[in-house]
């Protein structure tokens, strides 16, 4: 995947806290957007149905169109209500945080309103083994916490990844800041390795799994032969790991705000046709392991607001039709 | 591959002047209806003609139905003729009538413009 994909699609703005913020406060206006769009459109089509169905006919398109578009409507302000009334509890708890002097107060309210994890836990798997160079073999715990309180902890076994939430709704876009955050660490190192999240447990767990049987292996392999590397590795010493501490409580504000809203993260198809049905001779398609919410639902959010935006010309400005 | 501003800006500026284009040519009528009035019949039994003026207030142009109505005030019963006239960009007073057979009564007249036409 190329580095363009995984910044649009996969894992957009993770590379910084402040990144990670405006990745929250995005999803936030999307969900809302979606919700109050689609609900516009309803009302547009039932408001001025006669007018639809007229223009409908009269223009030789098929009337089902307008059915569709009021189950498309539907669709979309239903699974989007959640969303947009956690985009409102959010921006109702920032404001009532403005008017608190200590953030951090404002920011325990909030985990007091989020309510505690139903027990998720979140994993993905890493192309490297990363260890603590105290415990070449061991496993990392990074408790992501910060003064208000603590979010989860993050568990770096190997190549494997697991995130113990105490919130429910956070998103394995944690694991694409730690991505950026290691490969910030090797480049100023000067190491050419990249490290990449190869799996997603929640998305694609069987895929992910055997992966890290494979790397599993490796490790194996190695004590048995006593080799120093089989599988590419990242030792990370105490100085790495306190900035890494550093970094991701930075991030612990944004998280707060993203258990406000859905999760809604699966894999991503986008097909392109070449010659189109219904011959459909050639297609090309492009797929991605993960789409962020914030990539599929902007697009859905896009093609409301435009489906929306005809209608609305429409009526403003009703087309030429034969007489 | 590092693209200039300008470079960026070709495609959104393309789809809008598209999309003003196709506002532009594509639009229909809007009609305005005014100075409707209702003319005696001639003769006992002669239809009542009901007359206003018809304007395009948009670019556009297309075909328009008009709704002639004459509303009894005693009965409040109604007689309803309809016509279609094609508005051409621009078009400004055009004078529009019809004729109702109605019985001889005290009668309101009204008229109204649908765009699209049903």
């Amino acid at each position: 995947m190329t580095d363009f994909f995984r910044r649009l699609i996969s894992e957009p703005s993770a590379s910084t806290p402040e990144d990670y913020s405006r990745r929250v406060y995005g999803l936030a206006v999307i969900y809302f957007t979606l919700f109050t769009v689609s609900i516009v459109g309803l009302i547009l089509l039932t408001w001025k149905g006669q007018f639809f169905v007229t223009l409908a006919q009269r223009s030789n398109v098929e009337t089902l169109v307008l059915l569709f578009f009021l189950v498309f409507f539907g669709y979309i302000a239903l699974i989007s209500w959640s969303g947009a009334l956690g985009a409102v509890r959010l921006f109702w708890h920032n404001l009532s945080g403005l008017f608190q002097r200590e953030w951090v107060q404002a920011d325990r309210n909030k985990m007091n309103a989020i309510g505690p994890s139903k027990g998720k836990t979140l994993g993905a798997a890493l192309n490297i083994r990363v260890h603590s160079d105290k415990e070449p073999d061991g496993v990392i715990e990074l408790p992501v916490r910060d003064e208000a309180g603590q979010m989860g902890i993050l568990r770096i076994d190997g190549a494997r990844c697991t995130f113990e939430p105490e919130f429910d709704h956070t998103s394995n876009n944690i694991f694409a800041f730690l991505e950026y955050q290691l490969n910030e660490i090797l480049k100023e190192r000067g190491d050419e390795q990249n490290a990449v999240v190869i799996g997603w447990k929640t998305i694609d767990d069987e895929t992910t799994e055997s992966f890290l049987a494979m790397v599993r292996f490796a490790r194996n392999l190695e004590r048995a032969l006593g080799a120093d590397e089989l599988w590419p590795k990242m030792q990370l010493s105490q100085t790495e790991f306190r900035r890494l501490e550093e970094k991701f409580s930075r991030i612990c504000r944004p998280l707060r705000n993203e258990c406000f809203l859905p999760d809604w993260e699966y894999t991503a198809e986008h097909k392109v046709p070449i010659i189109p049905e219904p011959l459909g001779l050639f297609t090309i398609s492009r797929s991605e392991r993960r789409a962020d919410p914030l990539a599929s639902m902007g697009v859905a959010a896009g093609v409301v607001v435009l489906s929306v935006g005809v209608l609305a010309v429409f009526i403003l400005f009703p087309p030429w039709v034969p007489g | 591959m590092v693209r200039t501003a300008a470079e960026m800006a070709v495609v959104p500026l393309l789809v809008a002047a598209l999309a003003a284009l196709w506002v532009w040519q594509c639009s229909g009528p809007d009609p305005a209806v005014h100075d409707v009035e209702l003319l005696e019949p001639e003769q006992p039994g002669d239809p009542y003609t009901v007359q206003a003026t018809l304007d395009n207030e948009r670019w556009g142009h297309g075909t328009v139905t008009l709704a002639f109505e004459l509303t009894d005030n005693q009965s409040g019963q109604t007689f309803r003729e309809e016509k279609r006239v094609r508005l051409e960009e621009g078009d400004d007073d055009v004078l529009v009538f019809a004729e109702i057979d109605a019985p001889d009564g005290d009668y309101e007249p009204s008229v109204e413009a649908e765009y699209p036409p049903e």
